[in-house]
């Protein structure tokens, strides 16, 4: 090693001519960096540094994701720091945070940084077109040497992707899984912030490194928690909940080209569907499996109670079932320690220096259960921000008094076939009307059904009429969901409600989803399915599902929309299906063919048609 | 790097046209890391205290001949390659470099993909380098290998004193600014970055006194030389040729003799002054005289005997070649017109070290 040391002294003399460079060559090179220049000055303001209450204790770094305030961190930057704390942004301002949902499994936590109304937001990216060899920039505060809060940045490439790094810390329940591998410059204080790629869109949550022999300094091997698995437990986290991780209740090892199943609880819903022992693996969640880690790195992705499609091979031939996933037990769980204790707890990753001294003990929170939803009053304030969300989308508050009622025609299609058609009279306030104008299964030419506020009617030829009112009207599916989906767009939606419950992380239509439960005050219970992206990964809170609550959550039957248009300033979706199953499958769709405003709906537009009906209890 | 850059321009219509459908920046590494991992391999041994089991190869023939670095965990008795592609070989140890610590592979099986050595180095410090290798023993079967990106540093030469140094490698060495001095890194490979190869990630060496390691690689061209048995070959397979086939052994036409030989009593590393210069001989056609310090040929700094030895031993037969001498407080430099080499003399340049290989 001495030798090095002379000869670092005595190379400038072996120094080449310097090589020259094209015009070109030279503009390209400087153009690249004032891109990336321009790219880090958009994502800085992004970026957290976050302290626990006693800011003279360094915690790790964060990135704001919507510009409402929320942050994605680790957790166990939060298992450091407690639930509440001070973040610091570029702007040089320190602002209060508070917990809302963390993920020890996955190393994940967000917070809610309070203090101005609208926060620099950092784009979302999509992990999955992350390549070895992109540039990926890290920001964040590490060693804490950010003294006026603006973060330092690293700069590296990806180093590999889809990298399963196992489990560590009590319980061996951290796994990195599809994880990003970069040599970007990771130390301790990195914890928690955000891995960019060269456009400055967000791809990663950088948190931990390959620190085995060399203590906690970088050594050009860190991971980053992959964008995509944030997104799948974003719902989980917003709820405030203790997330879970999913297991299929199998396991499955590689053997001689296949990946068979060698053990399975025989209680699980993979086993109910027909996996048997010695099956081999074909599809987990459409992606063809050809190891046994892949099958393990996309299941560690993925919080408990997901639907997935799992395609098997047995003796009588392929299979494809719809289960969803069970809750992955944990072990000896890491727990967020309420107060702030002395010692920053050497987490799995890796977080600032050592405390100066130890904060002063707040009394003591009770400690959450994995599952759990931490805080019943942010969960209800998160529906109401979802809720108040999709009002935007649709077209704002006075959207209603733009279009107080839409006249639509439907094509209905029966197994893919075209079936039918009807004619569709919706209000904004949840009353509706339906003529058969070409009859289809369940529902022959002629028939009629509608709700006036009070009162279901059906009008079938040849049939006796059904009629329910109040409370009984009410419990007709038809009517609670129109009527849910009509309270929740208005204004101050959760007062139309007896409960509100965000449930956490789904699916539905084949995208992430927020589950919402809302409980009419008729008592009628029903779910809602918002979506949590754009298909530019844009946050963007759309309709995806509606049904009627039930154990099945969903899988019963339920109603999927899709196709929004705008109509006289209000987005309506053209297209709606009945779906069975987690499957979804579609045993009707209908999608519009036209579809126009109606200023003033008569009130008796609503009622059935003359000659009015008896009324009576329902008689089939 | 100036010069990376051009070849990564170059490749950019390609790249370009696909990012443009996408609407991405392209990655300019993508092919040569590609490229890299397709032609590398991991080697799973013995572990042995701290020092981890696995590490890192370069596939180097057609025929299954696998460059590594040496380490402990050769030393088992069982040997296991996994190329690219995740299929599984034992492989065996065919020889060994004591003072590149290197070790050479081979398995019974063939590999298409294979790095050609170059003669030259592809490298220059401050050009891009990729480092290619199973650091932290991260992949496993077909999973690729890990890349970082650094540039070269410098290019410096390192001494193996015994029970002098922490280090008993002897010779240039590439020093890196990626972290490549990482458990299984060793044995990688050093790509440019169009992915030719520059050098192999060296073993692991830390020092005693401050724990620091070097981030460094073996050059392309010692690697070469070591394979095609020239510096202290052993009996040794000969080297692939431009088809991966390994051709009979060939002798390279022996360097001219310019008639100088220089005062090393003072050892290898003294300045290098001229002793003597032989009657009738190229030199004192030149003039070069008795206590003149060369300080240059041709285009190459010599800072010591041994690197006039070196950069005389490049010389062709019947070329010339400008010396820069010191000659008291002037500077000259001399046109040497060299002759072609007495029959059988190896001459003054570069005498080969010849230090027996130890034989599996």
């Amino acid at each position: 090693m001495r030798t090095l040391a002379a000869i670092l002294c005595t190379a400038a003399l072996a120094a080449p001519a310097a090589p020259s460079i094209s015009p070109e060559d030279l503009a390209r090179v400087k153009a690249d960096e004032a891109a990336r220049i321009r790219a880090i000055e958009r994502i800085s303001g992004t970026v957290v540094a976050i302290f626990g209450a006693d800011t003279d204790r360094g915690g790790g770094s964060g990135v704001i994701f919507d510009p409402d305030g929320f942050a994605l961190t680790n957790f166990h930057v939060v298992q450091a720091s407690g639930r509440k704390g001070k973040a610091g942004l570029a702007d040089g301002n320190l602002y209060d945070w508070q917990l809302y949902g963390m993920d020890p499994g996955g190393d994940l936590a967000v917070i809610r940084l309070a203090g101005k109304q609208a926060f620099p937001a950092a784009p979302l990216g999509d992990s999955r077109r992350v390549r070895a060899g992109d540039w990926a920039l890290a920001l964040g505060n590490p060693f804490n040497l950010a003294d006026d809060l603006r973060p330092t940045v690293t700069l590296g490439i990806v180093s590999g992707i889809e990298r399963f790094q196992p489990g560590q810390g009590s319980g061996r329940a951290l796994v990195y899984g599809n994880c990003i591998q970069i040599d970007t410059s990771i130390n301790p204080g990195n914890s928690g912030g955000p891995l960019f790629d060269a456009g400055g869109r967000l791809i990663g949550v950088n948190g931990r490194g390959s620190f085995e022999e060399r203590g906690r300094v970088n050594v050009g091997v860190g991971y980053a928690v992959s964008i995509e698995q944030a997104k799948n437990f974003l719902p989980d986290l917003l709820a405030t909940k203790f997330c879970q991780h999913a297991t299929l209740d199998a396991t499955f090892r590689d053997d001689q080209g296949a990946v068979i199943c060698d053990a399975i609880n025989e209680d699980s819903a993979v086993a109910r569907a027909g996996l048997r022992l010695g099956d081999s693996l074909v599809a987990f969640d459409s992606v063809p499996i050809r190891a046994a880690n892949q099958y393990l790195n996309l299941v560690s992705t993925m919080p408990a109670g997901w639907p997935v499609a799992v395609t098997f091979r047995g003796p009588d031939g392929e299979r494809t079932a719809h289960v969803r996933l069970r809750v992955l037990p944990y072990g000896q769980l890491p727990r967020p320690s309420a107060t702030p204790a002395g010692k920053p707890a050497p987490g799995p990753g890796e977080k600032g220096p050592p405390g100066k001294k130890p904060a002063a003990k707040a009394p003591a929170e009770p400690q959450p259960e994995p599952g759990q939803i931490i805080s019943r009053d942010l969960n209800r304030q998160e529906c109401e921000r979802l809720l108040r969300r999709w009002a935007e989308f649709l077209g704002g508050a006075d959207a209603v008094r733009r279009a107080p009622a839409l006249q639509v025609e439907e094509e209905v299609r029966a197994g893919g076939k075209a079936a039918g058609r009807q004619k569709v009279l919706r209000a904004a306030d949840g009353r509706f009307r339906v003529e058969v104008l070409e009859g289809y299964p369940g529902a022959p030419a002629g028939a009629a059904w509608g709700y006036d506020g009070k009162t279901f009617w059906r009008r079938v030829p040849g049939r006796q009429d059904v009629v329910l009112e109040g409370g009984a009207a009410m419990t007709e599916p038809e009517v609670a969901l129109a009527r849910a989906l009509a309270a929740a767009a208005r204004p101050k939606p959760l007062e139309e409600f007896a409960a509100v419950e965000l449930e956490g992380a789904d699916r539905a239509g084949g995208e992430r989803a927020f589950r919402v439960r809302l409980e009419d005050r008729g008592g009628a219970k029903v779910l809602l399915w918002f979506s949590v992206l754009d298909s530019r990964d844009r946050l963007s809170v759309r309709l995806l599902k509606a049904a009627m609550d039930s154990a099945q959550k969903g899988a019963d039957e339920a109603w999927l929309f899709a196709d929004c248009r705008l109509v006289a300033g209000i987005q309506v979706h053209h297209c709606r299906a009945r779906v069975r199953g987690l499957a979804e499958q579609a045993d009707l769709e209908f999608a519009a063919v036209s579809c126009e405003p109606v200023a003033s709906p008569p009130a008796d537009a609503f009622r059935p048609l003359a000659p009015a009906a008896p009324r009576g209890k329902e008689q089939p | 790097m100036m010069r990376l850059l051009a070849v990564a321009a170059a490749t950019l219509p390609l790249a370009a046209a696909q990012a443009a459908e996408q609407n991405e920046p392209p990655n300019p590494f993508s092919r040569a890391i590609a490229y890299a991992q397709a032609r590398c391999a991991k080697i799973y041994g013995s572990g042995a205290g701290r020092e981890a089991g696995y590490a890192t190869g370069i596939v180097v023939s057609r025929d299954g001949l696998i460059l590594t670095a040496q380490g402990m965990y050769l030393s088992g008795e069982r040997l296991r390659v996994v190329l690219a592609d995740g299929s599984r070989h034992e492989a065996r140890v065919i020889r060994r470099s004591e003072k590149l610590q290197v070790a050479l592979l081979a398995i019974d099986a063939p590999t298409p993909a294979w790095f050609e050595l170059s003669s030259d180095s592809p490298v220059q410090p401050g050009d891009w380098v990729l480092a290619v290798s199973n650091a932290f023993n991260v992949a496993a079967g077909d999973e690729p290998l890990s890349v970082s990106l650094g540039i070269v540093s410098v290019r410096a030469e390192m001494e193996a004193r015994h029970r002098m140094q922490d280090v008993p490698y002897e010779g240039d060495i590439l020093l890196v600014d990626a972290i490549t001095s990482n458990p299984g890194a060793q044995g990688g490979a050093l790509c440019t970055a169009d992915g030719r190869l520059a050098g192999m990630l060296g073993k692991l060496f830390e020092s005693a006194a401050t724990r620091t390691r070097a981030n460094y690689a073996v050059p392309v061209e010692m690697l070469k030389a070591w394979f095609a048995g020239g510096e202290d070959a052993g009996a040794t397979p000969a080297p692939p040729d431009a088809s991966g086939r390994s051709p009979g052994p060939q002798k390279p036409a022996l360097p001219p003799d310019l008639g100088i030989r220089l005062f090393t009593v003072s050892g290898e590393r003294a300045p290098a002054y001229v002793d003597s210069v032989a009657p009738g001989s190229p030199a004192q056609a030149a003039g070069v005289r008795k206590d003149d310090m060369v300080l240059a040929v041709g285009d190459t700094v010599v800072r010591n005997c041994r690197e006039f030895a070196e950069a005389a031993g490049r010389l062709k037969p019947g070329e010339s070649v400008v010396l820069l001498i010191k000659r008291g407080r002037t500077i000259l430099s001399v046109t040497v017109a060299t002759a072609c080499p007495p029959a059988g003399g190896a001459g003054q340049a570069a005498p080969a070290t010849s230090r027996q290989e130890k034989q599996p």
